[in-house]
C-alpha cells in the first residue's frame, strides 16, 4: 500500500490518493521512500505542484506533531507553517539517502523549540500546573455520539497534555516521537541528533514524570 | 538486583527499552515482588495513555489555509529580499571572494617585497654619501667652492669670497616633502672623478673642461655628488674635500 511511484500517478487526482495514503500514521519514516525522493527531486528543480504534493503528504504528521508538543492548534498552526516554509528553503539541502520525515520531524522539532521559547513570556499553558486546570481545557470537538465517551477521552487527553506540558523540551520531544509518534530510539536520536542513550536517558525521565503527574492526577481526582 | 535498582529501569521497561537480558531480569522480579509489579503496572498505564495522545481530527481547510499561508509567504520572500538578507550574502563564503582575497594578499606581499627593495637601494645612497643627512633642511643648499669663477650659472659664487660658501636656493619645501625628500631623488651619487663627465651644461668645478683649473686644487681631492631632484631645475650638487695631506706630503718627500 502507498508504494506507487510518482510516474504512475498521472493526475492531480490521482496524487491526492497517493498524499492520502503516504499520510496514514504509523512508523512510516521508511514508507514511500521512492515516491517521495522523486518529489523532492521535482521539488528542488522548481515544480511548485511537487512541494504542494509534499506538503499534503506531510501536513497530518506535522500538524499533529506540532500540537502534541506545543499544546493547542493555533500554536500548531504556525509552527507547520514555519515548517513547510523552512522544508522549502532547504530542500536543497535534503540529501536523497537521508529519510524524509525524520528530516521534517528535526524541523518540526526545531521550530516548536522556537515558538516554545517565543511564547513562553506570552503564555502560560505549559507552566507546571497544580490542580487548577478548569479554565485551560484543550478544545474537544465533539464528533462522537456518546457523550460521556467523548467527555473520558477529553479528560485523558487533558490528563496527558498537561503532564507533557511540564517536562522540559529535550524530553518532551523524545517522548512524543519515541511513545506518541512510535519511533525507535534510535530513529529519535537520529531526529534530535543526540546518542541512543541520552535519548533513553530522556525517555526515561520523561515517562517517570508523566507516571508520577498521572498518579497525583488522579489521587486528587478519587478524594474529591 | 534489588527493587530499587529495578525501580530505576522501570520507566524503560515498560516502552521495552532494555536488553533482553535486563527485561528478562526485570520480568522475573516483577513476578515475585508486588510493589514493583504495581508500579510497572502504572507506567504501562501511563504509557497506553500517552499513545492515546492524538491531536483532535483538523478539518482539511485548517490545512488548506497551512498551505495556502505558506505560498503566500514563499512569495513574499521570493519578491522582497530583506536587507539583513542582502547583507548577509556579501559575507557568506564564495569562491569568488576567496579568488579575490588571495589575489589582494599576492598584490599586498608583492607591494610589500617592492617597497623594501627601494628602500634598501635608497639607503644604499644614504651610505654613498653620509653627509647628505646634514643637508635635509627646509632649503636646499647648493655648496660651491670659491675657485669656481666663471660660472654661468645664476647660482655663481660671488669674488672674493673665501671657503666654501653656501648659496640658498630660493625654493623651500613643504613640509611633506621633507620626509619624501629622498623619495625624490632620482638620480645620481657618485664619487666626483666618475660622474663628473656624465654631467653636462655650464663648465663646473672640477670637470675636465673647467677652464682655470687651480693648482691648490690638485692638492685637494674633491668628492662630487649631484643629486637630481624630480623638478628638473633644482639638482642638488653637494662637494666634500677628501683629506690628501698624507699625501702630498709624500709626494713632496719624493
Amino acid at each position: 500500500m502507498g508504494s506507487r511511484l510518482i510516474e504512475d500517478v498521472p493526475s492531480g487526482a490521482s496524487d491526492m490518493v497517493l498524499a492520502a495514503e503516504m499520510a496514514l500514521p504509523g512508523n512510516a519514516l521508511t514508507r514511500n521512500q521512492t515516491a517521495l525522493a522523486l518529489l523532492v527531486e521535482r521539488a528542488t528543480a522548481g515544480d511548485t505542484a511537487a512541494f504542494e504534493q509534499i506538503m499534503i503528504h506531510s501536513q497530518q504528521r506535522v500538524m499533529a506533531m506540532s500540537w502534541r508538543i506545543l499544546g493547542n492548534e493555533a500554536d500548531a498552526r504556525d509552527a507547520s507553517q514555519e515548517v513547510f516554509l523552512r522544508v522549502y528553503k532547504y530542500l536543497r539541502r535534503f540529501k536523497q539517502d537521508q529519510d524524509f520525515f525524520a528530516w521534517v520531524y528535526r524541523i518540526t522539532v526545531n521550530v516548536c523549540r522556537d515558538l516554545l521559547k517565543k511564547r513562553q513570556h506570552e503564555s502560560e499553558r505549559f507552566r507546571a500546573l497544580d490542580g487548577d486546570s478548569s479554565e485551560e481545557m484543550l478544545e474537544i470537538p465533539f464528533v462522537h455520539e456518546d457523550a460521556e465517551q467523548t467527555l473520558i477521552q477529553a479528560q485523558r487527553r487533558e490528563l496527558i497534555s498537561r503532564a507533557i506540558a511540564t517536562l522540559p523540551f529535550k524530553e518532551r520531544a523524545s517522548i512524543v516521537l519515541r511513545d506518541v509518534e512510535g519511533l525507535s530510539t534510535d530513529e529519535v536520536a537520529r531526529v534530535l541528533k543526540s546518542s541512543s542513550t541520552t535519548v533513553r536517558s530522556q525517555i526515561s525521565s520523561a515517562r517517570r514524570k508523566i507516571r508520577d503527574y498521572c498518579r497525583r492526577y488522579m489521587r486528587v481526582g478519587e478524594e474529591s | 538486583m534489588n527493587c530499587k535498582q529495578i525501580e530505576k529501569l522501570l520507566p524503560l521497561y515498560a516502552g521495552r527499552d532494555l536488553d533482553a537480558q535486563s527485561e528478562r531480569l526485570i520480568t522475573a522480579h516483577i513476578e515475585a515482588c508486588a510493589a514493583c509489579a504495581a508500579t510497572a503496572g502504572e507506567y504501562q498505564q501511563s504509557r497506553e495513555l500517552l499513545q492515546e495522545f492524538a491531536p483532535p481530527a483538523f478539518s482539511e481547510d485548517v490545512y488548506a489555509g497551512i498551505r495556502q499561508n505558506v505560498w503566500r509567504q514563499i512569495e513574499t520572500e521570493s519578491t522582497t529580499v530583506s536587507v539583513s538578507e542582502l547583507i548577509a550574502g556579501w559575507f557568506r563564503p564564495r569562491v569568488i571572494w576567496a579568488v579575490a582575497s588571495a589575489l589582494l594578499v599576492a598584490v599586498l606581499v608583492l607591494g610589500i617585497f617592492l617597497i623594501g627593495n627601494r628602500s634598501r637601494t635608497q639607503q644604499t645612497v644614504v651610505i654613498n654619501a653620509p653627509e647628505m643627512n646634514r643637508n635635509r633642511s627646509s632649503k636646499q643648499i647648493v655648496a660651491i667652492p670659491p675657485h669656481e669663477k666663471s660660472s654661468p650659472s645664476p647660482l655663481a659664487p660671488r669674488e672674493g669670497v673665501k671657503g666654501p660658501r653656501q648659496v640658498y636656493v630660493g625654493h623651500s619645501e613643504r613640509r611633506g616633502d621633507r620626509k619624501r625628500a629622498p623619495d625624490r631623488l632620482n638620480t645620481l651619487v657618485a664619487n666626483a672623478p666618475d660622474a663628473l663627465p656624465k654631467t653636462s651644461g655650464s663648465p663646473r668645478l672640477g670637470t675636465p673642461s673647467d677652464p682655470d683649473p687651480s693648482p691648490a686644487r690638485d692638492s685637494v681631492k674633491t668628492l662630487r655628488m649631484e643629486i637630481q631632484t624630480k623638478d628638473p631645475n633644482i639638482r642638488i650638487i653637494w662637494f666634500a674635500q677628501r683629506d690628501t695631506k698624507p699625501v702630498s706630503h709624500n709626494s713632496k718627500g719624493t
